[in-house]
């Protein structure tokens, strides 16, 4: 009796410990929910996405009292929560910023959080919650497998999504929307610069490594495209992101002997990829090219196992936080930390994810200042035609033709800070590029259509 | 392909597979001997992995490679616990719980460790190349290989040749039987979880100085291993060893011959062995 009251005294703090488990170790203040790790795709969850969001009323409630919700979808629940402190921490800034200056029209900007486990199945169903919250928009989804799944949502419900993921021709091709704008990096233009580095090196041979999604795909082939004969295409393993073990991989990749290794991985993979790399001395003959490539979540446990290969990894960054004379950026920089502290208990540095889902935030907020009408169309609207600066740079906005942001873009390679101020590389800058130079123009776009298959959908034209 | 990028990527695959052969080992003791399939056990080669992070720091990474294990060994005993009461009912209650004991376990260790991917500084003994008849293998894949030798051996020798062994082995044949014999079956149920999950902490130990992890990675891992159990047998502990060296073989040359379909290797191979004995590759077919 004794034994069986112990067992069952057991597994009640363990269903205790799980429903306090659920609630995470995040001091956000704002509604979340975990939704489901699984990756089968239900019908439930199609159903709901062909409902129609029922905004018409929700006007009055997002508009109504002293806060202007605005929602998130983010990761808390797969391999990829790994970086999820440092993505949210950047949205937290923003609305801290925002809100010390007076909020938005006098109202405060709440952040409502849900979680789709970075499974494209959740995320029809937690944008549709997260629009009954009575959000005005929703930042995300977090990953670029979801991001196609996203703009499906947001086309069914005429509901405005800025998505922080590297965006690709999964959705800005095949699934173009009016309701979906994209502040990330560009994979077509990340493609374009690692091409531009490789031939101006010299490079002759490359092998890509990379996820199973949209954007390592897009900087794959558009890699390859761009240089053509000029570097040999060794071959392509793409791996799923759970995978950390490439410890086969690289022994076969070695073997191949590439000049550059063509990534389109971060996170955990990154981390593995890299570190198994250097034990196998693939670092000593190959550079790799890719992207987050001073992003702090992916360089931190390196440094500090002292097996990153300085100078040998060369990519896109966004934030380039190392450049203290960059007004404000110092200021911004321990913001950021100490807000990872405070809500997250965790030390935080400077991360590239972080600085998108700021933007994001920031974008947002900014195209609400210049409307009064917070409707889902009226906000649709205020962020096709919002301007604005940034300490990093003037007139940021939505390309017309297909919402993605023209940021300016770093190409950097990751070296050790002779300062001492960093633990984590910093980028020594090969060239910083202005959006137009690298970005795929709207013939480009609608060549590329074509040649798939496929009807170019120019944004520009469904403009209200 | 030449010869020493043959017998490089021989290693490569033996030491990736030694790695899954200590998570399927203790998975394959647990589903044999008390019939349960434990959701968690991916948590726990996880836990081992940031256990070492820790003890390492302090101690140093030898030392490290037993006492993680114990830890999360010690950490099972109060699984096994809270699992006793749903022995004999559905199936679905246990699979249940220890599902939900990999999401505390992921969890607890956020709390603790944060969410930050972590790695592992390997040993300056360890962080070398040795070269064995003029081919260069990195010294720690070589080291795994070794360990996960020593530990199926270990295992084999205490299953076959130790009271404990013979006592487990009668379990799994007949718990009833064992049970009217007046042995302590539950006791016996305990010590076999956390052999189980030691086994797998001890696989997250030797993982911490190659692959970044978080602790999110604990609810994904064990879909990894899943293929390994079904080709060597669930209830099969012999045919863990056989099974894990197989697959990490095929991922290794398939990764030369077949990259674009490396996700695929594992699970396919897991299917045609269905196919072709589904009882598993390394297990004999039971008399009718």
């Amino acid at each position: 009796m004794k034994k069986r009251l112990l067992s069952l005294l057991l597994v009640v703090a363990m269903f205790g410990a799980i429903l306090s488990g659920c609630s995470g170790s995040s001091k956000t203040t704002s509604d979340q929910s975990t939704g489901s790790n699984t990756s089968t795709t239900t019908t439930e969850s199609t159903t709901k996405s062909n409902e129609t969001a029922n905004t018409e009323n929700k006007e009055t409630e997002t508009s109504s009292g002293d806060v202007v919700k605005i929602g998130v979808l983010t990761d808390r629940s797969s391999a990829g929560a790994a970086t999820v402190v440092w993505a949210e921490a950047g949205a937290e800034l923003a609305v801290k910023q925002i809100n010390e200056a007076g909020g938005i029209k006098g109202k405060k900007v709440v952040l409502v959080y849900r979680d789709t486990a970075n499974d494209s199945a959740n995320v029809a169903q937690k944008a549709t919650e997260l629009v009954s919250e009575g959000v005005v928009a929703i930042l995300g989804p977090k990953g670029d497998g979801e991001a196609p799944t996203g703009a499906q949502w947001a086309e069914t419900n005429k509901f405005p999504m800025v998505t922080p993921c590297t965006m690709n021709t999964r959705v800005t091709i095949e699934n173009a929307s009016r309701y979906m704008f994209s502040v990330g990096f560009n994979a077509w233009a990340i493609a374009n610069m690692n091409a531009i580095y490789a031939k101006e090196h010299g490079y002759k041979s490359a092998y890509f490594i990379g996820n199973d999604g949209g954007a390592p795909g897009d900087s794959r082939d558009f890699f390859f495209r761009n240089v053509g004969n000029e570097v040999e295409n060794l071959g392509s393993s793409q791996v799923a992101s759970s995978v950390t073990e490439f410890s086969t991989i690289i022994s076969s990749v070695a073997g191949k002997n590439p000049d550059i290794i063509l990534g389109g991985i971060a996170g955990p993979n990154f981390v593995s990829l890299i570190n198994q790399g250097a034990q196998f001395g693939l670092w000593e003959k190959a550079h790799y090219l890719g992207w987050y490539t001073c992003d702090s979540t992916n360089t931190s446990a390196l440094a500090e196992a002292g097996n990153y290969p300085y100078g040998k990894v060369h990519g896109v960054d966004l934030w380039p936080f190392w450049l203290s004379d960059i007004e404000g950026n110092d200021q911004m920089v321990a913001d950021y930390a100490a807000l990872g502290k405070e809500l997250y208990n965790q030390d935080i540095l400077p991360s590239d994810m972080g600085y998108t889902w700021y933007i994001g935030i920031i974008a947002i907020c900014e195209a609400l200042k210049t409307t009064d009408d917070w409707s889902p169309e009226g906000v649709t609207t205020a962020l096709e035609n919002v301007r604005f600066d940034t300490i990093y740079g003037k007139d940021l906005h939505f390309r017309d033709f297909d919402h993605v942001m023209n940021h300016s873009y770093y190409y950097v390679t990751a070296v050790e800070d002779t300062s001492g101020k960093w633990p984590v590389p910093v980028g020594e800058i090969y060239k910083v590029y202005k959006a137009e130079e690298v970005l795929p123009t709207k013939e480009e776009m609608q060549a590329y259509a074509e040649e798939i298959g496929l009807t170019f959908k120019d944004l520009s034209t469904l403009k209200k | 392909m030449t010869v020493p990028f043959f017998f490089q990527t021989l290693v490569t695959g033996l030491s990736s597979g030694m790695i899954s052969y200590m998570m399927v080992a203790g998975m394959s003791l647990i589903i044999s001997g008390m019939n349960m399939v434990n959701f968690g056990q991916g948590a726990f080669f996880v836990l081992g992995t940031y256990l070492t992070y820790t003890i390492t720091a302090h101690i140093g990474f030898i030392p490290s490679l037993i006492i993680a294990p114990l830890v999360v060994g010690g950490l099972g005993w109060f699984v096994e616990r809270a699992v006793r009461p749903l022995f004999g009912k559905n199936m679905l209650y246990i699979m249940l719980l220890t599902f939900g004991v990999a999401y505390i376990v992921c969890d607890g260790m956020i709390m603790i460790w944060g969410y930050a991917i972590r790695l592992m500084k390997l040993p300056s003994f360890l962080n070398k190349s040795v070269a064995i008849f003029g081919i260069y293998f990195p010294t720690y894949y070589l080291f795994m290989i070794a360990v996960g030798l020593l530990i199926a051996i270990s295992f084999w020798i205490m299953m076959n040749k130790t009271k404990l062994g013979m006592m487990m082995r009668a379990i799994i044949k007949d718990r009833e039987m064992v049970a009217c014999l007046g042995i302590n079956v539950n006791k016996l149920f305990s010590i076999m979880f956390m052999l189980g999950t030691g086994i797998a902490g001890l696989g997250g130990v030797l993982n911490a100085p190659i692959t970044g992890m978080s602790p999110k990675e604990g609810l994904s891992i064990f879909g990894n291993i899943m293929p390994i159990l079904m080709i060597g047998g669930m209830k099969n502990m012999n045919g863990c060893l056989p099974a894990a060296l197989l697959v990490g073989l095929v991922n290794a040359f398939g990764a030369i011959y077949l990259p674009q379909f490396y996700n695929l290797l594992p699970a396919a191979l897991m299917v045609i062995c269905m196919f072709i004995r589904p009882q598993g590759i390394f297990t004999k077919k039971e008399a009718a």
